[in-house]
């Protein structure tokens, strides 16, 4: 692994970037969000809820503007000669790129958890450690998936401007918009019968149909981080956060409506909608854009 | 006879419409000093660019110690050194992190402090590269190219940037290099160093080699004086207005 040495200098230059610490307050002060329901269905566990709150939009936001000139910056400032006049394939310079800018963004992730665990800790007690492990290793997983997106932004595009557009015309659509107005738009139009009568998820509609359109909901890899994430707290198939989920589960608990379970539509739910499929769509939201990255990096000039 | 170090041969680069290089061909041999001369906008950068694999040619082949830089670009660069211009370091690692970088990646075994020692910056091995001179940054790059004592050190205009103390450290380093067995190839706008150090000039101007040999032959290709410095004889060869009447006369 000749770009393990590149990984650590761009590790160092993350962690180094004093704006990059900004980061863990507005994770600390997004994730904390106490919920009656999710304390009383999952007690002290109700830390891991707010672990996965934290990697939410603002996590995706900053992981983004943090990574999106990590190519195109170095190609225009020239710094990029170095390590391509060094014994490293185009691959390598890609892999370490990578490499060390989800370590750095995750090592910040890592200390937002620690302090959120401490809070949990102190406010509801004990809760799973293995789930706390699972959480963290799925929010670095998850801090890959997007340094990889940002990744191929920054070789795609070869102007900053066009770039930083390119950032928020992804970011918008696949990370704001989605849940909130695409996927919502697709249940009101198809999925009449639950809107009307107030967020169950019976439906006109067939089992194909249906499954397509779960797939739809979390296609985006914040739905598959959460429908991932739900399987370690047990709250639910479905591609909303945990306290969503939960209240789909436990209406007469609930204080608003709940997200869709998968399970409450199917009598028997299809494979792509089992939870570890979404490791897969996770995985491939990483391998995807490392392979659009790869191709536009390692063919003709790359300066 | 060994191979050569740099062989290039009707090498040439467009981009779109412009032709940056035409169909050039040279030859450095190991352990020679070749000077790479040519008015701005000449080709030189774009020439070491291609002997780097960051740009690639549109026809033409380079051979690096008999290998192809674009297919055996790990193999080649192992046993290269790369002062570039223009670059930038990188602001938030210091200048022992900026050769630990290098180290490691060339899995060699050289010691920071030393390689900072033959550029005079020992002083500054622990501070970041922001903190930099454009001076000091050069001094640092340069380390960064001596790493694990390269066959093949490249460097594009060595001495941008730096007072006369830099000038002759970085003159004293490619005799040292020289010494060592090393080619070194450079290009630089600073005449009177190329004129001290190099056992090979050749002039680049619009994208083609307009001639190539040591100092003596360059002054007989233009019938200069012994006197004339190779300043005057750059401008003879580069400037087109003079070669435009040579020409005329010659007709």
């Amino acid at each position: 692994m000749r770009w393990m040495p590149l990984a650590k200098k761009e590790f160092r230059g993350v962690v180094r970037y004093k704006a990059t610490w900004l980061l863990v307050p507005f994770l600390l002060l997004w994730g904390y969000q106490p919920n009656y329901l999710a304390y009383d269905v999952l007690g002290s566990d109700i830390t891991l809820v707010y672990l996965q709150h934290m990697t939410g939009p603002i996590l995706v936001l900053g992981t983004l503007l943090l990574s999106y000139q990590t190519v195109l910056k170095e190609r225009s400032s020239g710094s990029l000669k170095f390590p391509l006049g060094l014994p490293l394939t185009r691959t390598d310079v890609l892999l370490g790129k990578i490499a060390g800018r989800t370590a750095g963004v995750g090592a910040v992730v890592l200390v937002a958890d620690l302090l959120m665990a401490g809070i949990g800790l102190y406010q509801y007690g004990l809760f799973s450690p293995l789930g706390f492990v699972g959480m963290v290793v799925l929010s670095l997983v998850f801090v890959g998936v997007i340094v990889s997106i940002a990744t191929a932004i920054s070789t795609v595009f070869d102007r900053t401007i066009t770039a930083t557009a390119g950032t928020f015309l992804l970011y918008l659509p696949l990370f704001v918009l989605w849940d909130n107005f695409l996927v919502a738009e697709i249940r009101t139009r198809l999925l009449p019968v639950s809107n009307e009568q107030g967020g169950g998820t019976e439906t006109q509609l067939s089992g194909n149909q249906e499954t397509m359109f779960y797939l739809i909901d979390r296609f985006e890899p914040m739905g598959n981080f959460q429908v991932v994430t739900n399987w370690i707290l047990d709250a639910g198939n479905a591609s909303t956060g945990a306290v969503s989920a939960l209240a789909s589960t436990n209406p007469e608990q609930a204080v608003f409506g709940g997200g869709d379970i998968v399970a409450t539509a199917f009598d028997s739910v299809p494979f792509v909608l089992h939870e570890g499929f979404s490791v897969v769509w996770l995985v491939l939201w990483a391998v995807v854009p490392f392979a659009i990255s790869w191709v536009t990096f390692t063919r003709g000039d790359v300066l | 006879m060994s191979v050569p170090a740099i062989d290039i041969q009707n090498l040439t680069k467009r981009f779109d419409d412009t032709t940056a290089v035409e169909n050039l061909s040279l030859t450095v041999e190991q352990g020679e000093t070749y000077g790479f001369l040519g008015p701005n906008g000449a080709g030189k950068s774009t020439t070491i660019s291609m002997l780097f694999d960051y740009l690639r040619p549109t026809e033409g082949t380079i051979e690096l110690f008999g290998n192809d830089p674009q297919t055996d670009g790990v193999a080649v660069r192992e046993r290269m050194g790369h002062l570039p211009d223009p670059y930038s370091l990188y602001d938030g690692i210091t200048a022992r992190e900026h050769l630990e970088f290098v180290i490691d990646t060339k899995r060699a075994d050289d010691d920071p402090a030393e390689l900072l020692e033959r550029v005079a910056l020992t002083d500054a091995i622990d501070k970041k590269a922001g903190e930099f001179s454009q001076g000091m940054q050069q001094r640092l790059a340069l380390a960064m190219a001596l790493v694990d004592a390269p066959d093949l050190l490249v460097l594009d205009e060595p001495f941008s940037g730096l007072d006369p103390h830099g000038v002759r450290t970085v003159r004293n380093i490619v005799e040292t290099e020289r010494e060592r067995g090393a080619a070194v190839f450079f290009s630089s706008h600073v005449l009177g160093q190329v004129e001290l150090v190099c056992d090979t000039i050749g002039i680049l101007h619009k994208g083609a080699l307009i001639t190539e040999g040591t100092l003596q032959d360059l002054r007989d290709g233009i019938d200069a004086d012994e006197e004339d410095s190779i300043e005057e004889i750059f401008v003879e060869y580069t400037d087109d207005s003079v070669r435009a009447v040579k020409e005329e006369v010659v007709q």
